[in-house]
């Protein structure tokens, strides 16, 4: 008893330095994590371990790292050397909530071994156990871990790769059946798990010649609420990348993958007859390679009636609402399409879906065809996902494969989940899914989507789009529309060149926009004399070119506007002075006979000017003559120390038109129009297909079945008649006359601008460093689910939390989509924030 | 009392002399080790069936403990074991076994002597703090640049004299002692002068393979007036092989060369670390790709990469910070057909894996986009690739911070194989290509600035050497270790005691 009342106070002593201030963990490649129960794995890359966090520490304590012995130090569980990916035996409750096993098993950069860790947060585990290495010449390359419906076996495959040979293995290990009403693992229970490592199997599956495997998912074993589980699933789906693939290659497609189905349970090795397709192009049936594969648990969507009182029974069960089955855990495979694959085109950029329950016949590129399973059918429609307007079932809408009348659906299929028009986008980093996840939806209430899904680009935070975590509907396939509008024009109005209101009559008239996915608004104006191409303040300063003879040097970025078009013959140079001040004259550029209007001088590309500079209006001869009646020349300027290139009534088209956005940010060039010839009308229209592209739209507006040839290729468009009719006699001029006449430098710039609203805001967590007091919060990387319950409930606000990884800055970020502000630019607001 | 001052009186002097004295005293690079080693330049053999050929280290002096810093030229066929029995076979080829019978059991053999009989080896004296090495086969002419006061780009000729002596000797003026004939890259920043247009610290040199023309990097931006601080701007410069030749011929009346302002072509602010030149059709043929460090100020367009026009000079920055927010890139390679480059950046270290866009008109300047970013571990800084029969090329990284050699693999996308245990600080890589009809290898040398020694790697590359699998191997090490001198964070970096 002595001792007993001895050592009390050391153990809370213990207890009280682990509540203490969280220790520096100096994490060092945080690359990749994975939840088991409630802690979370985290790669240290570069130090060769991995650190745990608990995500239940005790009440009133914020998250905390897992302490070594030493309680004073977080503890370290060494790993293969460069550990980069983490897997975990995982399967799905009745409802979705993914439930892991005993085991975390990490893979290293360039290493032929995987580590196999005790996952369970008790003394004689949270280390490594063993590394496997079955074939040391090779390196592991994927990864894919299930749990068994009766939690007693947990399955590890992995695949190595020789330099020419993939080989998939399959590591059996026991596993110990655990309470599963709560993510917590008791601690009485500690004695009952191993301390080193058990009896395993371990054998070599299948083997395939020249093609690496480049990710795997396990498919998990359905069990339905309230009935007995199916037979225990075995199929793997494989993501491989072929290096001997078959030629001619599908034009755009510069590496083909073969992403197959494969039953390591059946004799002989049963592979489905059928590949998957990930492929925007979704009347082919080669896929590109995707470099990561996801799959979710069972979809099921509880209705519940706030007059009862509300049951979900741990067989998956409720009382007290409306049950309905959507959709069986594993039907549905996410794929990150490998960016490598396409040339550098965004044609493999972003996330497809593939339902494994449907098929289809497609063509192959060297003839014949192929049945696959093709990319999923999306939810039908670009409905705003709003609660109060009963449309509720829209994020737990999965189209039936057939039409009333019988006949399969081939229409509609999902447009890649993408969240930017341009390589400015990055990579797609990683992705997660949640069944029936609640997010504060943009009303301020939580919503469930039948598939939360998140994913994380490459950029920075002040990137364009910004690199944020974006969230996405997995269940009808398409981003989240937190925009309370449609497309809409929101003001429009006559301006100077230095943006104050003027009083033009006329502008543009007939202004179409589409919806669109990035930027969310903008301004687009309409300009006299505007900055053509973004040709603005191009220096004079390293004595290129000969400006004093008309010789105006261009610079690499001016050089490739020039030779795409956009400048044209008859466009102004217009000097600016060391003040920054443009010259109240300015000088055209003259054809060099093809239309084009550069001159390859020895020490660089240069545009030529006429000496005269132009006149304010077009009846004199276009030239300016000074008082004296001699031509105003580059003499009567300042000494110029850069230049601006703008059009003019001279060119072929006058008028520039570029975008902005909301905060002033220039968006682009869009383009130039022509005037309005007399009694007519000018059009302007810009979409996907033009040069600039103008690639707006995220989801079109039409339901199955409609064929694309009706979908507008326009993004916006809009006319400038030369005279607008208001009524009967009443006619107006449709653009101002002082707007079609020579340099009238006062005017340079100024036009007309329409603001308008695309409709369309993605559903995003903004994080900046900024705000939240932390560097290195620029690369969102690795993203990991943690679900406390059974199934997400409106009153635990706050419970299930994302984790990101930043790389960068070697930080954990954690955020729950109940709390976190979807619109919001810097949040900081219940973010936890691990380092 | 007195008398004791007087004492002193007389011995304070004395000891003042003394410790004149010692200053004094010359500290002459040595012959028989490295000493913070970092550009490093292999030359083939003649027969490249047999020999081993020979490697150009420089030893950069990085804590000045001797009077400069210089380039030793190792004849890989004369480095020998302590013991002055064993020597370095051909890539591929294994070392022989101890002779008393025992075994390497797979460690990385020393080769501490550079002669069989522990002599020296041949020098020549360049400034301190070199940067890389590059040498131009064809010309036998080896290039390093110094980033010590003088700015020097030393040039050494590097051809086998008839009389036997060893193939180091300074270019313009064919003696010992380069730092009388290196060129000053950055005459204009000296206090006073205009400050432009100069290159200070000049870091590395990339010889054009379709014409004569080579280019050098500095990492320091200059300032105008000079040592202002004022207009920072870095340039390219752009020389001739046939330039240096007139100057060689001008030396003994012109003396040291400087280069005319003309070699100067402003690329904005940021230090510049390699460069890709694009030669023939391949995509981006016309402009060099330009490696650059973190920016200067954070309201600067990103220099991780720059695209330079060869013929206008024109630059774009292409903004690679803007799709993965790195701060700094290292090393840069190109795919051998132009349709991708790979870009070591730190912080988060990673290899940037970008395509090219080609526009198919002439003349456009190529874009790019990211299409794989692979974690890589600490502190990479060397890129080195190379081709293989039947694979991707493999794009080789030294991560200095880790002590290690990473090996990415185009074919599998991410790292293939990791050689832990390099040394402290391996800096830059150096390949001997060997294709033999018993299969293709490549060797790496790998200067560890940390522990002074160059390390050997052997590399299978094709199916028949080591049974196509990717197994790169430390074989060896050549010179004495020089121990950690200084602390630094290099966890390698055991034993402070020399």
């Amino acid at each position: 008893v002595k001792l007993r009342l001895l050592l009390l106070p050391l153990g809370m002593l213990l207890a009280c330095s682990q509540s203490g201030v969280a220790p520096a963990t100096r994490l060092s490649g945080t690359n990749s994590s994975a939840v088991s129960g409630s802690l979370l794995f985290v790669t240290s890359t570069r130090s060769n371990e991995l650190r745990v966090l608990d995500l239940e520490p005790r009440a009133g304590l914020t998250r905390d790292y897992v302490r070594a012995p030493n309680p004073l130090a977080p503890l370290s569980i060494p790993t293969v050397p460069a550990p980069v990916e983490l897997a975990t035996p995982t399967r799905y409750g009745q409802l979705g909530q993914p439930l892991q096993g005993d085991w975390i098993f990490a893979r290293g950069a360039g290493n032929p071994s995987v580590s196999i860790i005790g996952a369970v947060n008790c003394g004689q585990q949270l280390k490594e156990f063993a590394r496997i290495s079955p074939r040391p010449d090779s390196v592991v390359t994927a990864m894919a871990s299930r749990l068994t419906t009766d939690d007693r076996q947990a399955q590890l495959y992995f695949t190595t790769f020789d330099g020419n040979t993939s080989t998939l293995w399959e590591l059996i290990l026991p596993n110990l059946p655990r309470d599963r009403t709560t993510t917590i693992l008791d601690p009485k229970f500690c004695g009952n798990y191993p301390a080193s490592l058990p009896p395993y199997s371990l054998q070599p599956i299948s083997v395939w010649s020249r093609a690496v495997v480049t990710a795997m998912v396990a498919l998990p074993t359905v069990q339905h609420p309230g009935k007995p589980p199916d037979p225990e699933e075995r199929r793997l789906v494989i993501a491989s990348r072929l290096l001997d693939p078959p030629l001619p290659l599908r034009p755009g497609m510069v590496e083909e993958g073969r992403i197959f189905i494969l039953d390591p349970g059946t004799p002989g090795l049963g592979t489905d007859p059928y590949n998957l397709t990930f492929n925007p192009d979704t009347t082919v049936a080669e896929s590109f390679p995707v470099k990561r594969l996801i799959t979710h648990g069972n979809v099921v969507k509880n209705e519940f009636d706030p007059n009862q009182t509300r049951i979900i029974y741990q067989d998956g069960t409720i009382d007290g609402g409306v049950q309905t089955f959507i959709m069986d855990a594993g039907t549905r495979v996410f794929g990150i399409l490998d960016e490598a694959s396409c040339g550098g085109s965004l044609d493999c950029v972003g996330v497809m879906a593939v339902d494994l329950d449907r098929t289809q016949t497609l063509p192959l590129a060297n003839g014949g065809s192929a049945i696959v399973y093709p990319v999923a059918i999306d939810g039908f429609d670009d409905r705003r996902d709003d609660p109060t307007q009963g449309s509720i079932e829209d994020t737990y809408w999965r189209p039936p494969n057939t039409f009333d009348d019988g006949g399969v659906r081939n229409a509609n299929r999902m447009i890649p989940i993408r969240f930017g028009n341009n390589n400015l986008v990055g990579i797609v980093q990683d992705i997660a899914v949640q069944s029936s996840g609640l997010a504060l939806y943009v009303t301020g209430v939580p919503f469930y989507y039948g598939l939360l899904g998140f994913v994380t680009i490459s950029g920075t935070g002040n990137s364009y789009p910004p690199a944020r975590i974006f969230a996405f509907d997995g269940m009808t396939l398409r981003q989240i529309n937190f925009s309370p509008n449609v497309p809409q024009i929101i003001k429009a109005q006559a301006v100077l060149g230095n943006g104050a209101p003027a009083t033009f009559r006329g502008g543009p008239v007939d202004f179409q926009v589409e919806q669109g996915i990035w930027p969310y608004s903008e301004t687009t104006y309409v300009q006299y004399e505007g900055v053509v191409a973004g040709i603005g303040s191009e220096p004079l300063d390293a004595g290129l070119g000969n400006p004093k003879q008309g010789r105006w040097p261009v610079t690499i970025n001016a050089r490739l506007q020039i030779e795409q078009g956009f400048a044209e013959p008859g466009d102004i140079v217009v000097p600016v002075d060391v003040t920054g001040t443009e010259c109240p004259f300015a000088f055209p550029v003259l054809d060099q006979g093809d239309g084009g209007i550069l001159v390859q001088d020895p020490d660089g590309p240069v545009m030529v000017t006429r000496p005269e500079a132009l006149a304010l209006d077009l009846d004199g001869g276009s030239i300016a003559f000074n008082d004296d009646g001699s031509p105003v020349t580059l003499e009567s300027c300042p000494p110029p120390l850069a230049y601006n290139l703008r059009s003019s009534t001279l060119a072929r088209h006058p008028l520039t038109v570029r975008g902005f956005d909301p905060s002033g940010f220039f968006t682009g060039w869009l383009g130039r129009m022509a005037l309005p010839p007399t009694n007519d009308e000018s059009l302007f229209a810009v979409g996907d297909s033009t040069d600039p592209t103008f690639v707006r739209f995220w989801r079109p507006p039409l339901d199955a079945g409609t064929s694309a040839d009706v979908l507008s290729h326009d993004g916006l468009s809009f006319k400038i008649k030369d005279v607008i009719q208001y009524g009967l006699n009443d006619f107006d001029a449709g653009i101002e006359p002082v707007l079609k006449n020579g340099d009238d430098f006062t005017l340079r710039g100024a036009g007309y601008t329409v603001q308008f609203l695309n409709g369309y805001t993605p559903a995003s967590v903004g994080i900046t460093s900024s705000s939240l007091g932390i560097g290195g919060l620029e690369l969102p990387g690795a993203l990991a689910v943690y679900q406390r319950e059974i199934f997400p409930l409106p009153q635990n606000t706050g419970a299930d939390r994302v984790f990101v990884l930043y790389p960068q800055g070697n930080v954990i970020l954690d955020f729950s989509p109940t709390t976190v502000t979807f619109t919001g630019p810097a949040n900081t607001v219940d973010i936890g924030i691990h380092y | 009392m007195r008398a004791l001052l007087m004492r002193l009186a007389l011995v304070f002097p004395l000891l003042l002399a003394l410790a004149c004295n010692r200053d004094l005293q010359a500290r002459p690079p040595t012959n028989t080790r490295l000493y913070y080693p970092t550009g490093l330049a292999f030359v083939p053999p003649e027969d490249l069936d047999a020999g081993v050929g020979r490697i150009y280290v420089a030893s950069s002096n990085f804590d000045r403990r001797f009077d400069v810093g210089w380039v030793t030229v190792l004849d890989l066929a004369q480095v020998r074991t302590p013991d002055g029995v064993r020597s370095l076979p051909p890539p591929g080829v294994p070392i022989a076994a101890p002779p008393d019978g025992g075994s390497d059991q797979g460690r990385p053999v020393q080769f501490t002597r550079f002669t069989p009989d522990a002599g020296p080896a041949a020098i020549v004296n360049i400034a301190s703090f070199a940067g890389l090495a590059t040498v131009d086969l064809a010309r036998k002419r080896l290039f390093i640049p110094s980033r010590a006061e003088n700015d020097f780009l030393a040039v050494m000729d590097v051809s086998t004299p008839a009389d036997g002596s060893a193939p180091l000797r300074c270019f313009f003026s064919g003696g010992t002692d380069c730092t009388v004939d290196s060129i000053d890259m950055a005459v204009e920043q000296t206090p006073g002068s205009f400050g432009i247009p100069a290159a200070p610290q000049p870091y590395s040199v990339t010889l054009a393979t379709d014409t004569d023309e080579f280019y050098v990097t500095h990492l320091r931006p200059a300032s105008s007036p000079a040592q202002s601080l004022t207009n920072l701007q870095n340039f390219l410069v752009r020389m001739t092989q046939s330039e240096i030749d007139a100057a060689r011929a001008a030396f003994p009346s012109a003396g040291a060369y400087v280069p005319p302002a003309s070699d100067f072509t402003p690329i904005g602010a940021g230090a510049s670390n390699s460069i890709v030149v694009n030669p023939g059709t391949v995509p981006g043929a016309g402009f060099l790709y330009v490696s650059g460090r973190a920016k200067i100020n954070a309201s600067d367009p990103d220099v991780l990469l720059r695209v330079v026009d060869r013929e206008t000079r024109l630059f774009a920055f292409p903004q690679i910070g803007q799709v993965y927010a790195a701060t700094d890139a290292r090393g840069l390679q190109r795919h051998p057909d132009g349709t991708r480059v790979y870009l070591a950046v730190d912080n988060p270290a990673s290899l940037v894996v970008l395509d090219v866009q080609n526009p198919q008109s002439e003349g456009f300047a190529p874009s790019f986009s990211l299409v794989r970013a692979v974690p890589l571990p600490e502190g990479p800084n060397d890129v080195q690739l190379i081709t293989r029969p039947g694979h991707a090329p493999l794009v080789i990284i030294s991560c200095s911070v880790d002590g290690s050699l990473a090996f990415y693999d185009d074919d599998l996308g991410q790292i293939a194989a990791l050689v832990p245990g390099v040394g402290a600080v391996p800096f830059a890589i150096a390949v001997d290509r060997r294709d033999r009809p018993d299969g293709s290898w490549a060797r790496l040398y790998v200067s560890n600035f940390g522990d002074g020694r160059v390390a050997v790697v052997d590399v299978p590359l094709s199916d028949d050497a080591a049974d196509g699998r990717l197994s790169p191997r430390l074989v060896g090490h050549i010179g004495p270790k020089q121990y950690c001198l200084i602390a630094t964070d290099d966890r390698n970096c055991v034993d402070t005691t020399p």
